[in-house]
């Protein structure tokens, strides 16, 4: 979703902001997605890759004032050099792991709002895994925010429903797999898979899955043992029963990740 | 797997004593060649055998045969995976299903279940002795393990060639002639037109909740039903369609399509190495249910799958 936000503010010709610490290349869902590196949009000044201890920290601490700071001078240099609108994202899941962190964010958010909130010449995506949040963080940033963007479904037949997930890179699948959704199923494991890192595949609201998809996984575990494969999160008791019935070592490559009640 | 032979002897046995003369020596002479050695026997056997074998029982593994015969394509898996987990040694068991209380179906199905141990374990080196008491069995039964056991051992010490033998092949496809109850008239019926099986599921979840089947049978239930219903799909002849009735104490649900199928004969009993091998399917299907069926012949295919209650 991140990956698109950008890509279409760049290919409108907007100045994208972007308050993280990865590299413009590594800025998900750019290389992955649309196959651009965004490398040379950083060099000509249309893209800004702020790394958060530039982006608030002030006398050795986080301050979203510092913040608020910050963008409002990117903002204003973004609109000296004639750009018509601005596009901002801060990717905030590393705070709310930490002591005091989900007060700091929604600070941070609100000055991002007073700065972006009255203009219409800037949009801004606070991206945060919600997994990360407790659900009080995450009601009050619901309150901070005018609309909630869910990440696009890479699938959705109303029986099956495939949404990428970046933290930890993999699908979370939800309803039905059978026979029908099998090319649909391989062809999106495949787009998620990188030989390089693990795949997780978030199986909480998965309520049904045949034999079949279950060899689809084995099969695709196998290509995938070059990096650590492919990792089951949260499968329901009775998806953990079957798979132990039918033996965990039929599936050579498949690593059980969280949620399982044996191990 | 050693790549040694299967040794697969039946013991007729008339009495303890007999059971004793054979099924001792047997033990012993696996402990003396450090053989993995098991005994799954009834309570009373395991008695007997601990009051002879002494000090040597300690080496002996003893499981309650009334607990470990309970579904035959589980079964061969337990013992396949325990094969592997022994290797290198050998596994040898004295190995004495239950025949009482079991349905005429069960029976053919524990029948068969002896029969495959032939293919199953055909390279595995296990020296395994199954014994009968010629007492309690049924002449069917008697006439299964005739047809089942390459050597018999019958009154003697040593082993006798069983002429009656018949290669696994053929004895899976004898057990599969046999006529199957049809379903009753009336029974609910869905026809089957795609790949696409939620309009299955809901169909048999609906039935199955309403003679309150448990949710995790049900789970088993549907992955199987949906395995059999998307091989008739890729492979059978339409019009296929799926019915559910109550038989007795059990749900039964069958599949049936008019297309001729000749199955592979003993692929989806035998434990598939892993989820890519042939025939893993209907093995984990068959693993996940109490009993599935299949009739194929010029009249179409028929696969009939069995949950208790």
């Amino acid at each position: 979703m991140l990956g698109d936000f950008v890509f279409a503010g760049l290919d409108a010709g907007e100045k994208i902001i972007c308050v993280t610490d990865t590299l413009p290349r590594f800025l998900p869902g750019l290389l992955t997605r649309h196959r651009i590196d965004a490398t040379p949009f950083a060099e000509a000044g249309h893209l800004s890759v702020i790394p958060w201890n530039k982006a608030c920290v002030r006398n050795g601490y986080c301050d979203p004032a510092q913040m608020a700071k910050t963008l409002e001078r990117e903002i204003t240099k973004a609109l000296d050099q004639k750009f018509r609108r601005v596009r901002i994202t801060a990717d905030m899941t590393w705070a709310a792991g930490l002591p005091g962190g989900s007060e700091f964010m929604l600070g941070c958010d609100q000055e991002v709002d007073s700065m972006v909130g009255p203009s219409t010449l800037a949009t801004a995506i606070c991206q945060v895994d919600r997994r990360g949040c407790t659900p009080g963080a995450l009601d009050a940033l619901r309150s901070t925010h005018e609309v909630l963007v869910e990440a696009n479904p890479e699938y959705d037949d109303g029986v099956l429903k495939m949404t990428r997930t970046y933290e930890p890179h993999g699908l979370r699948l939800e309803g039905e797999i059978d026979s029908a959704r099998h090319a649909a199923f391989t062809h999106t494991l495949t787009s998620v898979s990188d030989p390089r890192s693990e795949v997780h595949l978030e199986l909480t609201r998965l309520k049904f899955i045949d034999l079949g998809a279950l060899n689809l996984i084995g099969t695709h575990a196998m290509r995938l043992t070059r990096g650590n494969g492919l990792v089951l999160d949260n499968p329901s008791p009775d998806l953990e029963m079957v798979i132990q019935m039918v033996g965990f070592h039929r599936f050579p490559g498949i690593t059980r990740g969280h949620g399982w009640r044996n191990q | 797997m050693t790549g040694e032979t299967l040794v697969h002897r039946a013991l007729l046995y008339g009495g303890e004593e007999e059971f004793l003369a054979a099924a001792v020596p047997f033990l012993q002479e696996g402990l003396g060649e450090s053989d993995h050695v098991l005994a799954v026997v009834p309570p009373m056997n395991e008695i007997a055998l601990r009051d002879v074998l002494g000090t040597d029982m300690n080496s002996v593994v003893f499981i309650n045969s009334l607990d470990f015969y309970l579904h035959p394509v589980r079964t061969i898996a337990q013992y396949n995976d325990l094969v592997r987990e022994v290797a290198p040694r050998r596994l040898r068991a004295l190995a004495e299903p239950s025949w009482r209380g079991r349905s005429a179906a069960e029976m053919s199905e524990w029948g068969r279940y002896e029969s495959i141990v032939n293919a199953a374990f055909g390279r595995s080196g296990a020296q395994v002795i199954c014994p009968y008491d010629r007492r309690e069995i049924s002449p069917a039964i008697r006439e299964a393990c005739m047809s089942t056991h390459p050597e018999l051992l019958e009154g003697g010490y040593y082993p006798a060639y069983n002429t009656d033998y018949t290669v696994p092949e053929s004895f899976n496809a004898n057990v599969d002639r046999e006529p199957l109850v049809p379903a009753p008239p009336g029974t609910d019926r869905i026809l089957i037109e795609s790949a696409d099986l939620c309009a299955v599921r809901a169909f048999i979840s609906e039935r199955a909740s309403r003679r309150r089947m448990n949710p995790a049978d049900l789970n088993h239930l549907l992955i199987a039903a949906n395995e059999v219903a998307t091989n008739a799909v890729t492979h059978g002849t339409p019009p296929i369609e799926l019915m559910v009735w109550t038989q007795g104490d059990s749900l039964v649900c069958e599949v049936a399509d008019i297309g001729l199928w000749h199955p592979e004969e003993l692929v989806g009993f035998l434990p598939p190495e892993n989820a890519n091998s042939i025939g893993f399917g209907l093995w984990g299907a068959r693993m996940l249910v109490d009993l599935i069926q299949v009739r194929a012949g010029f009249h179409g295919t028929r696969v009939r799958i069995t949950t208790r209650l």
